[in-house]
């Protein structure tokens, strides 16, 4: 069945053509939530949570215009929104970060952001390049979100030298993604 | 501001461990338009790049979990509001129109009659053209592809779709489409779930069929097996139809089971009313709540006593019963009784019919330590604690800022060292659980806003104020389960062994056993509970699905 037909059905409340609808667009819409949130756990709540407000308003999308970026701008309230109640949660020095955030998020335009969908594919390709150790480091920090300090003790190391290791393999992972997807631009 | 400080800096913050006049320089960096503040965003762009390209959350996983907040939405008060939606975009009579800048108001009415007569017959004729096309295309549409009729919400263990001739495992949130067969081994079980909120549970050795075409009117073809039907209410013209070798059975909405073997087919019904039909020989009887019919090739009708409970592994149980103030009896009636006192301040309430009142926080605590708890499970390394409750409030733990788990169930000592916990925070419930991985608060290190939950937790909004039937589970191969109502709802392999649980913690419920340095809370539940069971071993989900049903007033054992 076409977006289009799906999109109508669900207009009229069809929980399953929408059902339909989330499995076209999540992988998108968890890429595009991955832009601005570093939780694997917070990236699939926020994501759950767009689109329970996409059903919920789907009588204010207007059917002649595109699904996606209607999508995005409400999952980028979302994140907004996350990014803000943290803020109010914590009550910490860490509330100023989450609302420094919360404001870029804001400001963010839905509509203009890249597709994230291929730089992540392109980040698999290059964690699959890195050695044993450091991809074993790169997924006990962002893959189990293990914090630096119990990785060092878990490795028997200390903080700092886990912290260096890991923003060697940031910068080494940002080069291989930008020769990648350059390599790949026409 | 160097990249490698600024790297650093948003490290912390991840972490959760930045310092108050560093937070202050993030966030300018951050606010200030430049350079900086786009290579801050980077970073914060990569980590969660990184954390989604890691993920091993399947990709069907949101799918699946907002269909169901979606069907869970549906059979509440959304269902009302929706159609208040609809019908607010139904369009007004037209006599009733406000006056536009086009056409004042009641110009309708102004036409002549003969007018108003040719437009109608027009529209009429051009309707059914329309509506003639409309089936058409439906006709050729529904020919060219098969229409979903269902979804599995879950599996366990290596369950079969089998396709027109072809045969894979089944996965969840796979459609299930007409024709369909389903076929799970014995130790197995899977959910499906209707558009409408039909739901089926198949058990053991079940092999279920979706609208077999080689059978005329029938929806579900149950040629083998159990399998528990929750049939949403439907109108007499679309009953369900549902085939065994034996029976043909009719509902319009209710909730029974069906085991099938070679010999006959049995039907017992929980809730509502079915017909079942003899196949061979056409006789019919209805069966009501509390009624089973065994179908050869006449149906035998008697009344069944509700399912028991399981009694194997079992280490405690406290229903509550004849509750005389002060103690509250083990009836298990394994080794030594672990029973438990109850502060007297008049804040625990007895309830007639079995259970007791939380009513605000109050200690109820074994006198000696929960040793035949804790080393029963050791020895097994499995663990299932059980619980019929009622909370007293959606939000608890913190209200929606999700500050702690309050306690339901505890081996604890305090609210840093526990052997266990199952309990509630915001409106999910949550298990905590010690392992040598886990730690001695038993939640997952690093888990950054999780962590209070524990090792699993159940869905948000999952918290109801009524009876609710919650399990936890974990077996010596490390899985960690959680149970609202019968159904799993969380699940995840947690590392390490038990081998790190405290002898010496007593068994508690409703609050932690006693305060420590740290901490000024007792992490108080309110609500009530009418049963408390802990077995030595995890019990399986058609295990659990037989104490749910067995309900919460139930003491009658039985062995596996």
């Amino acid at each position: 069945m076409e977006e289009r037909e799906l999109l109508v059905r669900a207009q009229k409340g069809d929980a399953d053509a929408f059902g339909q609808l989330v499995r076209l667009h999540q992988a998108g819409l968890r890429a595009f939530a991955a832009l601005y949130v570093s939780s694997g756990d917070d990236i699939l709540d926020i994501v759950q949570d767009a689109f329970v407000d996409a059903f919920r308003h789907m009588d204010r999308f207007d059917p002649t215009k595109t699904f996606k970026p209607w999508l995005r701008a409400i999952c980028r309230n979302r994140i907004r929104n996350f990014y803000r109640a943290r803020a109010k949660m914590q009550m910490t020095p860490l509330s100023l970060v989450d609302e420094a955030v919360a404001e870029r998020v804001a400001e963010a335009d839905a509509e203009q952001t890249p597709e994230a969908q291929d730089q992540i594919d392109t980040l698999r390709l290059c964690i699959n390049r890195l050695g044993e150790a450091q991809r074993q480091l790169v997924t006990l920090r962002y893959g189990e979100a293990v914090r630096v300090n119990d990785i060092a003790a878990r490795l028997k190391k200390s903080a700092a030298t886990i912290s260096m290791r890991l923003m060697r393999i940031r910068n080494a992972l940002r080069k291989c993604m930008q020769s990648s997807l350059q390599t790949v631009l026409p | 501001m160097k990249r490698e400080e600024l790297q650093q800096l948003i490290q912390a913050y991840q972490d959760g461990e930045l310092k108050g006049s560093d937070a202050r320089r993030l966030a300018a960096v951050i606010r200030q338009p430049g350079p900086r503040s786009d290579l801050a965003m980077a970073e914060i762009r990569l980590s969660g790049l990184l954390a989604e390209a890691l993920s091993t959350v399947p990709e069907d996983a949101v799918a699946r979990s907002v269909l169901e907040r979606l069907n869970a939405q549906e059979t509440e008060d959304s269902f009302v509001e929706r159609f208040e939606k609809r019908r607010a975009r139904l369009p007004e009579n037209p006599r009733r129109r406000p006056a536009t800048g086009l056409f004042p108001a009641g110009r309708s009415r102004a036409y002549p009659a003969r007018s108003w007569r040719i437009t109608a017959a027009a529209a009429a004729v051009l309707a059914l053209l329309g509506a003639a096309t409309v089936m058409q295309w439906r006709r050729i549409a529904i020919r060219a592809m098969p229409t979903q009729l269902a979804h599995v919400a879950d599996v366990h263990n290596d369950v079969r779709l089998l396709r027109a001739d072809s045969q894979q495992p089944l996965r969840t949130h796979n459609a299930v489409l007409p024709g369909d067969t389903i076929a799970v081994p014995a130790e197995g079980h899977a959910v499906v779930i209707y558009p409408d909120g039909t739901e089926l549970a198949l058990y053991a050795t079940a092999r279920i069929s979706f609208e077999p075409p080689h059978i005329k009117n029938c929806h579900l073809f149950l040629a083998l097996g159990t399998a528990d039907l929750s049939i949403a209410p439907r109108s007499r013209d679309r009953s369900l139809v549902l085939r065994t070798p034996h029976a043909r059975i009719t509902v319009l909405g209710t909730r029974f089971t069906v085991h099938v073997s070679k010999a006959d087919t049995r039907v017992e019904v929980a809730k509502g009313l079915v017909e079942v039909a003899a196949v061979q020989t056409g006789h019919s009887a209805k069966v009501a709540r509390g009624q089973t019919a065994t179908v050869t090739h006449a149906v035998r009708l008697a009344t069944h006593q509700p399912p028991r409970r399981v009694k194997d592994g079992l280490l405690a149980l406290y229903t509550f019963s004849g509750t005389r103030t002060g103690l509250i009896r083990d009836v298990a009636g394994v080794d030594a009784p672990l029973p438990l006192y109850v502060e007297p301040d008049g804040n625990t309430v007895p309830l007639p019919g079995g259970g007791i009142a939380l009513r605000a926080p109050s200690l109820i605590a074994s006198k000696e330590p929960a040793f035949k708890i804790t080393a029963a499970c050791l020895k097994t390394e499995e663990l299932s604690v059980e619980t019929w409750i009622r909370p007293e409030n959606l939000y608890q733990g913190g209200g929606n800022r999700q500050n702690w788990l309050a306690r339901i169930v505890t081996v604890s000592q305090d609210p840093g060292h526990r052997n266990f916990t199952l309990g509630q925070v915001a409106d999910r419930y949550g298990f905590r659980l010690r392992t040598t991985t886990t730690g001695e608060n038993g939640v997952i290190p690093d888990a950054g806003r999780w962590a209070n939950f524990g090792v699993v937790r159940s869905p948000a909004n999952s918290v109801r104020l009524e009876q609710t039937h919650v399990v936890a589970t974990r077996t010596a191969q490390g899985e960690v389960s959680l149970y609202v109502n019968g159904r799993r709802v969380h699940s995840r392999a947690v590392g390490g062994s038990l081998e790190n649980w405290a002898h010496e913690f007593p068994l508690a419920l409703g609050r932690e056993f006693r305060n420590n340095f740290n901490s000024t809370e007792l992490r108080p539940w309110l609500g009530d509970i009418y049963l408390v069971a802990l077995y030595s071993r995890a019990l399986e989900p058609a295990e659990i699905a037989q104490n749910f049903k067995a309900g919460p007033n139930n003491t009658a054992t039985a062995q596996r």
